[in-house]
């Protein structure tokens, strides 16, 4: 499902080369009235956060435990989100499952931040064989689709919360350092770099000194899109009974679970898709908030 | 040109080497063989040693690995070892299933942004963009597994508008088949249509401030025919572009939606296949959809080659 | 039969000291017990034609029903192979045996066996059955059916090369030898009645067939022929018009399509758009029944059930408390009530509760109790889950893909022992990655696994499970003395009063020690529409097509 990102990222790197150049903090603070699609995005995200973060307070039930009297329940007063086939409150679990959600995602991004986007840097920067080398590679992990090749990899390390981190961050690599190397690519024919090397400066002080804090835009957008679809596969994988195991509470495999159900209990799968999509959304509203205040040419349109 | 093209199809060689040989690793790391599927737990070590030696699976794994190589160089994609049908075979039954809900579904992703992406970037700022950009962001975000039982539930268990399960061959009948159909295109199509729709609307934005727009609307030609002549028309050319972007994604989102809607194409069989660790069928899959996604690589480079910018503009004043 | 001479007894006891000394593998000790005649009562009696010289049952002619018509079945899953001498997986039978025939046949209305492709046969010796095959049967591709295919087909099982899981079936068979086109003789390693039980399930290819062919374009002489297979999507068999069994089938055509969502396949059923659905989940048979265009076809024996395989070689499970601490934790009663809708019930025996050899005390045998599974803990070093040096008492419960009556079972199971502090791994798996953990690598705790054969003779209920001692299959790979003791004695012992405290002793045993856990019984069913008649739930899952017809 990454794929589907690519072209939103690759353009708003295009767009960043112009737009950047001249640093990122000051366009973001004058343009500090127009953020609303972004700090919609940081609501939304900001709220599934404090779930995260205060699950045991807010929680009413142990998401763990079940109650065999109360199997299957409509939402109620007691049970905001109705009971699941064991009778725990999917409110609870839902609230919980933010948690699970977020560890995966953050952890894949990191990892695909961390190896990707000094992959990409690096080949764009020094171009030649390492660059056809490197864009060969990627291109073969391109054209193989994500999901597969995340079952393949869990097939490997087992399903569970660390195949799931490990098969997430690994497909999301090739398209972490390609965006990073066409941003360097777009960078480094800049003046400043230019005058630079004439200067005399290492590689390594031109990569990491003057030329990564340029791309800084560009990778913070990546990151924030890319952890909207770290998610996505996710909470894919969960449904496909690859994710967090029981009974960890995941959005993914408590709404698998819940389409055995779905004629006589409809809101076990109901409540943690409405979760999936409300968190996913709040990361692409503020992704994409973030790209238009760093994009000055979007925002005189 | 041609020449371009065909360079760049010779790149793409090494890169299915590449992915059959991962793939050929990956797959073999993963515990288990067909012979335990076939088999199942009764088995003894006695009958699992003769269902391998029979199915070849005794052999090295890069010799097993160079007989693949060798037989498919020849044309030849093996035989499944579970159903012993041949692979070329499974491929060509499943692959235009997805393809057939591929297409549907970017048709009705086409059909949706084309005019959503117009309208919100022309009418820029009203209810109508406001809804369009929504509708943009909703189908982005919307889990496709999700919104696929979602419908299930509405139109099939409680409506009953539509069949449950099953795949019904556009030849055999054409409208029970887009009745069957219908949910898993517009699911995949939905999600589809949130990108297209945003990409459509910007481009329509920044080509409508572009210097050959202004002059034609300073020349005094009608809005319409601004919009439809010379707006639509020069951002339509790097959306189509756009649409061969969305080859792998197509493939990925039909793997999980396939598995929701019981269809059997290539997703299908590819997870199926990893299931029983049918290898000869794994690898066959991957290679066709490798194939399939660098074609379309370089159709995209020929086409953005095509559009240059600069093309674009002069085209445009001229 | 009822008096045993000493050179039988003699033989047997040979036989079982085989088994312990793990040379003779426990199904083959049934095999050659029961051949010797001393497994007796049950269902296994009704089957086993008795040794000697014995007409075979001619078949009785077939109720009259209304021929026209296609049925769709709906079945979980493509069948995996279609050399149905290799795949034991129930949808490759129910599709399969509409294709081939048998020898002989397992009729599930009286669980009688009874001649198809055989017409009668008669025990020459002891260890010689002469077989007179039916007269004018054609193979599909225009083979006439003879001798030479019944001794393609066994030689072709039997064969190493073939690895088929039914050679130890057929163990029994020295060779086969053609007498004429029409008799052929199989020759037994000892004497052994019940082999025309064991040829029920071996579906007779023709003589030219190949691997290939076999894989492809099934040729067999069944009531229906191979039509064409869309994996994924359809088997459609066609009526064989030259069909040997006059005016039958009564089906034009029969078509197979695989839905592996459950749910979906019984909104297809109450759409009316598919006549049988072969085993629906236990949960929704309450609204089968309660819908008046669906039935329900429950197997007429009673026999199937679940058990948790518990794995003997390493700890956990090789401690004796720590097993029994388990089964306390190991809710049944709910297990059935919250998943199955109550179709099913706790039951801790080997045997169905209505069973003669079934042991009372297993009525309130293990019941839901955490105190006693806090107690054991305790006494095996693990109070509160944790050893006295403070590790964690962890175990893993796995499952094949599929079952979600397992998951949740297992679930349940993980719940309550984190209330004591045991921490319980799920492990949902794929079934190859299942296979090799439970078969291979013993990387595993508990398992999930069906148990069948809980009504049938109790020596064979013994022998046919992955899970009693002793033997090469026993998958839990637990050895006690006093069990294996007591399965001989079983088997030895002819009266079935004098079998009932040997079997009551076993189970006392067996609750003593836990090997494994057994989990409770329940009835499979098929869910048919309303106007599908002459339908009988095959216990072998070979479902019979043939006499099946629509009444609308």
């Amino acid at each position: 499902m990454a794929a589907a990102s690519n072209w939103e990222l690759t353009r708003s790197l295009r767009r960043q080369e112009r737009g950047l150049r001249h640093g990122f903090l000051p366009e973001l603070l004058a343009t500090a009235g127009r953020w609303k699609t972004f700090s919609a995005g940081v609501l939304i995200v900001g709220l599934f956060v404090l779930a995260a973060v205060a699950a045991p307070v807010l929680a009413p039930f142990d998401p763990a435990k079940p109650d065999y009297q109360a199997l299957r329940q409509p939402p109620s007063q007691t049970h905001l989100f109705g009971t699941d086939d064991k009778g725990r409150d999917i409110f609870s679990r839902v609230v919980f499952g933010t948690r699970v959600s977020f560890t995966i995602a953050l952890v894949a991004v990191a990892i695909a931040t961390a190896a990707g986007v000094p992959i990409g840097l690096i080949v764009g920067y020094l171009g030649g064989w390492p660059d056809a080398v490197v864009g060969r590679l990627i291109d073969a992990m391109f054209a193989f689709p994500v999901i597969l090749l995340a079952i393949a990899i869990l097939a490997v390390t087992g399903v569970g919360l660390t195949g799931a981190i490990v098969a997430i961050g690994l497909v999301a690599i090739p398209e972490f350092a390609r965006i990073a190397r066409a941003a360097m690519v777009g960078e480094k024919e800049h003046d400043y770099v230019l005058a630079a090397r004439a200067g005399g400066c290492s590689p390594a002080r031109i990569v990491f000194r003057q030329i990564l804090p340029n791309t800084l835009g560009a990778i913070l957008v990546l990151i924030s899109l890319g952890f909207a679809f770290a998610i996505l596969n996710e909470t894919a994988l969960s449904f496909l009974g690859l994710g967090a195991q029981p009974p960890t509470p995941s959005w993914g495999a408590d709404l698998a679970a819940g389409r055995r159900y779905l004629r006589e209990a409809p809101w076990m799968s109901l409540f943690p898709g409405l979760a999936i999509f409300f968190l996913v959304l709040g990361l692409n509203l503020a992704g994409d908030g973030l790209r238009d205040l760093a994009d000055p040419r979007r925002q005189r349109q | 040109m041609t020449r371009y093209v065909l360079s760049r199809l010779l790149q793409g060689v090494p890169v299915l080497f590449l992915i059959s040989a991962i793939v050929f690793g990956v797959v073999a790391l993963i515990p288990g063989d067909p012979a335990m599927v076939v088999l199942g737990q009764g088995a003894t070590p006695e009958n699992l040693a003769a269902v391998r030696e029979r199915l070849g699976l005794d052999q090295p794994l890069p010799v097993r690995y160079a007989t693949w190589l060798g037989q498919v160089l020849t044309g030849d994609l093996g035989t499944s070892i579970l159903s012993r049908q041949p692979v070329a075979e499974l491929i060509g039954r499943a692959l235009p299933i997805t393809l057939y809900l591929s297409g549907l579904a970017l048709l009705l992703a086409v059909a949706i942004s084309i005019p959503a992406g117009t309208i919100a970037a022309l009418k820029r700022n009203t209810w109508a963009d406001l809804l369009f950009t929504a509708w943009a962001f909703l189908g982005v975000s919307v889990p496709g597994f999700w919104l696929a039982i979602m419908l299930i539930y509405l139109f099939g268990v409680r409506l009953q508008w539509v069949p449950l399960e099953g795949y019904v061959a556009p030849t055999a009948d054409l409208s029970a088949s887009l009745r069957t159909m219908a949910l898993p295109a517009f699911t995949l199509g939905v999600f589809l249509s949130g990108p297209l729709t945003r990409y459509l609307r910007s481009s329509v934005l920044e080509t409508s401030v572009q210097e050959f727009v202004v002059v034609a609307r300073a020349k005094g030609l009608a809005e319409r025919q601004v919009i439809g002549r010379h707006v639509l028309r020069t951002s339509l050319l790097p959306f189509i572009t756009m649409l061969g972007l969305q080859v792998g994604y197509l493939l990925g989102g039909a793997v999980v939606i396939e598995n929701v809607f019981a269809l059997p194409g290539i997703g299908d069989l590819a997870v199926s296949a990893i299931g029983n660790r049918d290898y000869p069928v794994i690898q066959g899959v991957v290679l066709v959809v490798a194939a399939g996604v660098v074609a379309a690589n370089v159709l995209v480079d020929v086409l953005y080659a095509a559009l240059d910018p600069r093309i674009r503009l002069d085209r445009g004043s001229g | 039969m009822a008096s045993v001479d000493r050179v039988r007894r003699g033989a047997i006891n040979r036989l079982v000291d085989g088994v312990l000394a793990g040379r003779v593998d426990r199904r083959e000790l049934l095999r050659r017990s029961a051949a010797l005649g001393f497994v007796v009562p049950g269902v296994l009696l009704i089957r086993a034609a008795p040794a000697g010289a014995q007409e075979g049952t001619p078949e009785a002619s077939p109720r009259a029903g209304r021929p026209g018509g296609t049925l769709r079945a709906i079945v979980v899953d493509d069948p995996k192979s279609l050399d149905i001498q290799i795949t034991q997986l129930a949808q490759s039978r129910n599709v399969m045996a509409s294709v081939y025939e048998t020898l002989t046949f397992l009729d599930p209305a009286d669980f009688k066996t009874k001649g198809r492709l055989a017409s009668s046969w008669v025990f020459t010796e002891p260890t010689k059955l002469d077989m007179t095959l039916q007269a004018g049967v054609v193979f599909h591709g225009g083979q006439p059916f003879t001798a030479d295919d019944v001794k393609f087909t066994i030689e072709y099982v039997k064969s190493p090369q073939t690895g088929s899981p039914n050679s130890t079936i057929i163990e029994a068979i020295e060779s086969v030898e053609v007498l004429d086109p029409l008799t052929v003789r199989l020759n037994l390693k000892s004497p052994w009645p019940a082999i025309l039980d064991d040829l029920s399930t071996i579906q007779i290819y023709s003589k030219d067939a190949t691997i290939a062919t076999i894989s492809t374009s099934p040729n067999g002489t069944g009531p229906f022929t191979w039509g064409e297979w869309i994996p994924g999507d359809h088997i459609t068999l066609k009526k064989n018009p030259n069909y040997w069994r006059p005016g039958l089938p009564y089906l034009d055509e029969l078509v197979f399509r695989p839905i592996k969502e459950k749910a979906t396949s019984l909104a297809v059923m109450e759409a009316g758009d598919a006549e049988v659905f072969f085993t629906p989940e236990l949960k929704d048979k309450a609204a089968i029944d309660g819908n008046a265009t669906l039935k329900s076809a429950p197997s007429l024996l009673n026999d199937a059930g679940y058990i948790l395989y518990l794995n003997n070689n390493r700890l956990p499970m090789s401690d004796q408390n720590l097993r029994l601490a388990a089964s306390y934790a190991l809710d049944r009663r709910t297990f059935f009530e919250a998943f199955l809708s109550g179709q099913g019930q706790k039951n801790t025996s080997p045997w169905a509760a209505q069973h003669w050899p079934y042991n009372p005390i297993n009525d309130t045998a293990f019941e839901y109790d955490l105190d006693r599974t806090r107690e054991y803990l305790a006494a095996a070093g693990y109070a509160d889950g944790k050893s006295s040096d403070g590790s964690q008492l962890t175990m893993n419960i796995v499952f094949p893909k599929g079952y979600p009556e397992w998951r949740q079972g297992s679930e349940m199971f993980q719940a309550a022992m984190a209330e004591v502090g045991v921490d319980v791994a799920v492990e949902e798996l794929e079934l190859a990655t299942w296979i090799d953990r439970i078969v291979n690598t013993d990387e595993y705790d508990l398992s999930w696994d069906y148990h069948f054969q809980r009504a049938v003779d109790p020596a064979w209920t013994l022998s046919l499970a992955f899970f009693y001692p002793p033997g090469p299959q026993n998958i839990g790979r637990y050895k006690d003395e006093e069990l294996g003791k007591l399965i001989q004695e079983g088997g030895r012992t002819l009266e079935q009063e004098a079998r009932v405290p040997i079997y009551h002793r076993f189970q006392e045993r067996w609750n003593e020690v836990q090997p494994g856990l057994i989990v409770g019984e329940f009835v499979y069913y098929h869910a048919l529409r309303a106007d599908v008649e002459g339908f009988e739930t095959d216990p072998l899952g070979f479902q019979d097509f043939s006499e099946v017809w629509l009444n609308q």
